[in-house]
């Protein structure tokens, strides 16, 4: 019956390791660029999405956009313990990372980690295709700051983010093979 | 017997529980809503850009007429997205008591 129940939401998707039962229409783990997410009283499509590797470890980024308004929603499954954030590039370019502490528009940030990470994009990113990305990102409670780029001469793109609860998504998936 | 319990009263071999049509219910009204918002954004722009372009010295004249139509179609997309969605919300409710009535069968 639950096999059922999961193949009821099948087709294009797989389950990701570790997800509960929970249909798929609801999960932000299997977030696809033609989605749509309620979220914040708009309605936003999924226009792009990249997903990230390092050393066995998978997260992803997500554009969403309704009309004018453009956010980036990232969701990473740390071993179950889910973390989604709302990110907004930032207009102020120019700060780079390195320091462990960080003060960005007038909050304290401390460095969370750095590294450096294959990716892949799909839809509209901004970003290349593919390739390799260096971040770092700093936190101050569920505040969030992080940095970006592309290519090692690259400038940093820079954005300030907030955790959110996933149950704060609805989302409506795209019909399969669309 | 499945992992899931036995199966639903009425239900064979092969045919849909009550929850799992249900679920196809739902997944199919989000489905639906999906398209529909995509088709309002489409509106929304086409709307938008004709409204500009209808600002362009010798434009058509007609151009402002197009966008207004394209206007009109966002908000009765908008309609029948909110409708749609008060339909899921019954149809969400329904499928939590049929969850409960399989979990305790």
């Amino acid at each position: 019956m639950l096999d059922a129940l999961k193949n009821l939401f099948g087709g294009r998707r797989q389950l990701p390791s570790g997800t509960p039962d929970a249909p798929l229409s609801g999960d932000v783990r299997a977030l696809a660029v033609g989605d749509v997410v309620n979220h914040d009283g708009s309605d936003f499509i999924v226009q792009g999405a990249l997903r990230f590797e390092e050393g066995g470890f998978r997260w992803s980024e997500h554009l969403l956009v309704d009309d004018a308004r453009r956010i980036w929603l990232s969701v990473e499954d740390d071993e179950g313990e889910l973390e989604v954030v709302q990110w907004e590039r930032s207009r102020s370019p120019g700060t780079t990372p390195g320091p462990p502490k960080l003060e960005y528009e007038g909050v304290a940030y401390e460095l969370e980690e750095r590294g450096t990470a294959n990716f892949t994009s799909e839809g509209t990113t901004g970003a290349p295709g593919g390739g390799r990305a260096e971040y770092a990102d700093y936190s101050a409670g569920d505040r969030r700051l992080g940095f970006e780029r592309y290519s090692a001469e690259g400038e940093w793109e820079v954005s300030v983010g907030h955790r959110i609860s996933e149950h704060l998504l609805d989302i409506y998936p795209a019909r399969s093979g669309s | 017997m499945t992992a899931g319990g036995p199966p639903l009263e009425g239900s064979g071999e092969g045919a849909e529980s009550p929850l799992e049509s249900a679920l196809t219910t739902e997944r199919n009204l989000r489905e639906q809503i999906n398209d529909l918002v995509s088709a309002r954004a489409r509106a929304r722009a086409e709307a938008a850009r004709l409204e500009e372009r209808a600002t362009i010295p010798g434009a058509d004249p007609g151009l402002g007429a197009v966008a207004g139509r394209y206007a009109v179609q966002e908000e009765r997309l908008g309609e029948e997205i909110a409708a749609l969605r008060a339909s899921l919300r019954e149809r969400e409710a329904d499928t939590e008591r049929l969850r409960a009535d399989a979990a305790g069968a």
